[in-house]
C-alpha cells in the first residue's frame, strides 16, 4: 500500500482511499482530496514533517501524519 | 428607515474582511468599527433609505454535519439563530471551483442568499458567466473586486432588492438516483401532512434549532434517509411509522446499492461537490491558473535551507527596523511630553494635582506614546507578512519543529510578535483554530521577552557583567526565555492540555500584493486599539504608583527626607510586607517593589529602581543608578533578579488581553500561579547556585 507520504517531490498520483473518518475526512474532502482526485506533490518541509501538494488548482499543506492516511496510486 | 442585517459567509482568504473594511472606509467613519476588540467585525452604512449592517464571520469550509470544529460550530449557530435578513456568500474567483461547495451548503439553508464572487481583478483572460450561474442556482450572483472597488454599489443595490423580495424557492437538486428516493418519501410525508400538528415535534425541533414554519417535508425526508437519530425518534411515535419505515428501508437499500456506500452524509457531500464542480465547468471559461509564479516563489521560500535562511533574514529586517527606525522618533516624543509638562506645570495651582499630572499621568502617557512608532512598524511588517500569503509558508516551514514541542505551525506567528509586545502577540493567537493550540501558545508567550524588558536587562548587565561579555549575556537571556517557552509548551501539552492530535491541513494561498488601503486600515485600527488599551491601563497604574509612593505625607526635614518618605509611603510598606516572599531569592524591599510595579508595565521597573535607589533627585541618571546597584546588590541577587524578570507575569495590559483571549477567568489564575511559582523556583535555584559557585 502506497500513501501520499511515500511520494517523491513532483510525482503525480491518484487518490484511492482515505483511511480516516469524521472531521479529518471532511476536511480532506473539503480541500478536494477525495477518491479519484489527482494530486501532485510539490514540496517537502525540512525533515518531511509537512508536505505541500497541489489538488486541482489549489496548494494545500498537510502534516506527514495526515498524508500517511491517504492511499494513492501512481499514474 | 429599514435595517437590513447581512451576514458574510465564506472560506478564509476570500476577502470578507476586506469587503467590511472597504464598506466601512468608503461609506462610514472608522469609529463604527469594533473589529479590533471583538471577534466579529461589523460595518454598517446607510444606503437608499436602508441601514445595512454587515457582520463578518470567521472563514469556514462547510456547514454540513461533518463540520465540527469550534469555528464551524460558531458559524453554524449564527446561521441557525436566524438573526439576519440575508446571507452574503463571498467566494473567490480564483478558487471558485471549491468555493461553490460552500454555496451548495448555503443553498440548503432556508434563507435569502446572495453570491458575491470577489477578486475578479485576478481573473485575467478567464471569465465567469454569472447570469447562467444565477439562473441555475436561482439566487442573485454578482462579481466584485474589493481591491479595485468594482461593483460595490451594484452589490448594495442587490442587497436592497433581495431584502424587499420574497424568499425564492431553491431549486437545488441531487442526482436522480438520490433525488427520486427523496421525492418519494417527501410525497409520502406530504400526504400525511397532519403529522406536523403533533405536539412532540415542537420540543425536538426547538432542540435542533429549526422553526416549524420553515419545516419542509424535504428536510425531514433527507434527515430520515440519513438515519438522523433525533428526527427518526420523533417520527417513530407517529401513527404511520410502520409503512414509512418500510419505505425508508427500501429506499436506503437502493441508494446503498447504487452508490456503493452506506454513509449518506459522505455521499451527500460527494454529490454536492460533483454538482459544484460541474456547475463551475458550465459557467466559466478559460480558467487557467497563473500559478507558475507562485510555484517559483514557493520553491525558493519553502524548500529546505533557502527557506529558513530567508525567513530569518525577513524577521531580522522587521526587528531591525522596528527597533532602529522606531527609536528615532522616541526622543522627540519624550521631549514633546517634557515640554508639555513644563508648559502645563505653572498653569496648575494645586500642588497635589500638579504632582499627580506632572509626576504621574504625563510620564505614564509618554511611556505609552514612545512605543507607538515601534508598534506601528512592527504591525506594518506583520500585516505585510500576513496579507501577502507568506506567513502560511512560515508556519509550513516550522510546523515540524514546533510540533515536537506541542505547538502548532501557526504558533510561530504570535511567538515572533511576542518579541515586540505581548499584547498584540496574545491577540494573534486568534489565528489558531484549535482551543488547545491557542491556550498552549498563550501560556508559553509570557516567557518570550518583550521589548519592554530590554532596558532592565541592559541596566543589570552593565552593572554586573564585563562590557565585553554583555552582548552574549543579552542574547543568552533571550535564548533562555525561548527555551523556557518551548519547554513549558511541551510540559503543558503532556499534562494539562492533553488532547487528541491536532490536524494541520491548510491552504497555501496564491501570493498577492495587498492594496494600500487594506494595509492602511489594518495598521491604523491596530494602532488605535493599542493607544486606547495601553493608554488607559498605564495611565491608571502610573497614577496608582504616584499615589502609593507620595502618600502618606511626612513633614520630616533632614538630608534623607525623600528616602524616608519613600520607605514609609504605602509603596514602601508594601515592599516591606513582601520581604518574606522575596528574601529567599536575594531581593531587598526596593527590588520587590520594582517587581510589583513591573506587573503594571515592564518599562516602569527601571524608573522605579531609580526612584528607590537614587536619593538625590536632580542627579538620577543611569550611571548613578548603576553605581548604587553595584553597592547595594550582590551578584547572586542580580542574576536571580534577571531570571525572575525573564519569567514572571506579563504586564497588566497583556494579562487583561490574555484573560480575554483565553476565554475563561480560570486561565488567569492558572497563568498567575504558573508563572509566579515557576519564576520563584527558577530564581531561587539561580540564586543558590550562583552563591555556591562564588
Amino acid at each position: 500500500m502506497k500513501t501520499l507520504l511515500d511520494c517523491e517531490k513532483a510525482c503525480v498520483v491518484k487518490v484511492l482511499k482515505l483511511n480516516t473518518k469524521g472531521d479529518l475526512k471532511q476536511r480532506l474532502i473539503s480541500f478536494g482530496i477525495m477518491k479519484e482526485a489527482i494530486v501532485e506533490v510539490l514540496e517537502h518541509a525540512p525533515g518531511k514533517s509537512t508536505i505541500e501538494i497541489k489538488v486541482g488548482k489549489m496548494r494545500v499543506a498537510l502534516r506527514a501524519q495526515e498524508a500517511e492516511l491517504i492511499e494513492v496510486q501512481k499514474i | 428607515m429599514k435595517k437590513i442585517r447581512v451576514i458574510l459567509i465564506g472560506e478564509s482568504n476570500v476577502g470578507k474582511t476586506s469587503l467590511i473594511n472597504l464598506l466601512g472606509n468608503k461609506y462610514f467613519k472608522v469609529s463604527n468599527f469594533s473589529g479590533t476588540t471583538v471577534e466579529k467585525n461589523i460595518a454598517s452604512l446607510k444606503y437608499k433609505n436602508h441601514e445595512i449592517e454587515f457582520i463578518d464571520l470567521p472563514g469556514i469550509y462547510s456547514i454540513d454535519e461533518y463540520a465540527q470544529t469550534e469555528i464551524n460550530l460558531l458559524v453554524k449557530r449564527k446561521i441557525q439563530e436566524n438573526k439576519y435578513d440575508i446571507i452574503l456568500n463571498i467566494a473567490s474567483a480564483t478558487i471558485l471551483d471549491r468555493n461553490l461547495n460552500l454555496s451548495m451548503d448555503l443553498l440548503e439553508q432556508k434563507s435569502k442568499l446572495i453570491l458575491a464572487i470577489n477578486m475578479i481583478d485576478e481573473l485575467g483572460d478567464a471569465s465567469i458567466n454569472s447570469e447562467l450561474l444565477s439562473d441555475i442556482l436561482n439566487i442573485d450572483v454578482i462579481q466584485i473586486s474589493t481591491k479595485n472597488s468594482t461593483n460595490i454599489t451594484p452589490l448594495l443595490d442587490t442587497i436592497v432588492k433581495v431584502y424587499s423580495e420574497d424568499l425564492k424557492i431553491n431549486t437545488f437538486k441531487y442526482p436522480k438516483a438520490l433525488e427520486q428516493e427523496l421525492n418519494m418519501i417527501e410525497s409520502f410525508l406530504s400526504t400525511n401532512s397532519n403529522y406536523l400538528t403533533d405536539k412532540s415535534l415542537d420540543v425536538a425541533l426547538a432542540y435542533i434549532g429549526v422553526k416549524k414554519s420553515e419545516l419542509k417535508d424535504r428536510y425531514i425526508a433527507m434527515k430520515l434517509l440519513e438515519k438522523d437519530t433525533e428526527i427518526t425518534k420523533i417520527v417513530s411515535f407517529l401513527h404511520f411509522y410502520n409503512p414509512l419505515k418500510k419505505l425508508l428501508d427500501n429506499a436506503r437499500s437502493r441508494i446503498y446499492n447504487y452508490y456503493d456506500t452506506q454513509d449518506l452524509l459522505y455521499l451527500k457531500k460527494e454529490l454536492k461537490q460533483n454538482l459544484a464542480h460541474s456547475l463551475f465547468l458550465q459557467t466559466t471559461e478559460n480558467f487557467v491558473h497563473k500559478s507558475t509564479l507562485t510555484n517559483k516563489i514557493d520553491k525558493l521560500l519553502i524548500s529546505n535551507l533557502s527557506g529558513i535562511a530567508i525567513f530569518l533574514f525577513i524577521m531580522w529586517v522587521i526587528f531591525e527596523s522596528t527597533f532602529y527606525i522606531g527609536s528615532i522618533p522616541m526622543l522627540y516624543i519624550e521631549e514633546g511630553f517634557n515640554i508639555l509638562g513644563t508648559f502645563l506645570g505653572p498653569l496648575i495651582d494645586s500642588p497635589n494635582l500638579k504632582s499627580l499630572i506632572i509626576g504621574g499621568i504625563l510620564p505614564g502617557l509618554s511611556a505609552v506614546m514612545m512605543f507607538l512608532p515601534n508598534i506601528l512598524i512592527l504591525f506594518l511588517g506583520i500585516t505585510l507578512l500576513e496579507t501577502t500569503g507568506y506567513l502560511t509558508r512560515v508556519s509550513f516551514l516550522l510546523d515540524g519543529v514546533l510540533q515536537k514541542f506541542g505547538l502548532h505551525g501557526q504558533s510561530i506567528i504570535p511567538l515572533i510578535i511576542g518579541f515586540g509586545c505581548t499584547v498584540p502577540a496574545y491577540m494573534a493567537t486568534r489565528m489558531l483554530e484549535s482551543k488547545k493550540d491557542k491556550l498552549i501558545t498563550l501560556f508559553s508567550l509570557g516567557f518570550i521577552s518583550c521589548s519592554a524588558k530590554l532596558p532592565v536587562y541592559v541596566l543589570f548587565i552593565s552593572a554586573f557583567f564585563k562590557p565585553s561579555a554583555s552582548g552574549n549575556i543579552l542574547f543568552g537571556i533571550y535564548i533562555f526565555g525561548v527555551l523556557v517557552a518551548l519547554l513549558s509548551a511541551k510540559f503543558l501539552n503532556k499534562t494539562i492540555f492533553k488532547a487528541s492530535k491536532e490536524t494541520y491541513i491548510m491552504e497555501l494561498p496564491q501570493y498577492r500584493l495587498p492594496s494600500f488601503k487594506l494595509i492602511y486600515m489594518s495598521v491604523w485600527l491596530k494602532s488605535i486599539s493599542y493607544v486606547k488599551k495601553a493608554g488607559i491601563y498605564i495611565t491608571l497604574i502610573s497614577m496608582l504608583i504616584w499615589f502609593a509612593s507620595s502618600y502618606p505625607k511626612y513633614d520630616v526635614v533632614d538630608s534623607n527626607t525623600r528616602f524616608y518618605k519613600l520607605e514609609h509611603s504605602y509603596l514602601g510598606q508594601l515592599g516591606k510586607s513582601l520581604e518574606p516572599i522575596f528574601k529567599p531569592l536575594g531581593f531587598d524591599w526596593k527590588m520587590s517593589v520594582s517587581l510589583m510595579s513591573g506587573m503594571a508595565a515592564k518599562e516602569v521597573i527601571v524608573s522605579t529602581l531609580s526612584i528607590l535607589y537614587v536619593v538625590e533627585q536632580n542627579n538620577s541618571n543611569n550611571n548613578e543608578l548603576i553605581k548604587k546597584l553595584r553597592v547595594s546588590i550582590d551578584f547572586a541577587s542580580a542574576v536571580s533578579f534577571i531570571v525572575f524578570i525573564t519569567l514572571y507575569l506579563p504586564c497588566f495590559a497583556a494579562t487583561i488581553v490574555f484573560t480575554k483571549e483565553s476565554g475563561e477567568i480560570k486561565y488567569l489564575f492558572y497563568l498567575v500561579f504558573f508563572t509566579l511559582s515557576f519564576s520563584w523556583l527558577a530564581s531561587y535555584s539561580a540564586y543558590n547556585i550562583v552563591r555556591m559557585m562564588t
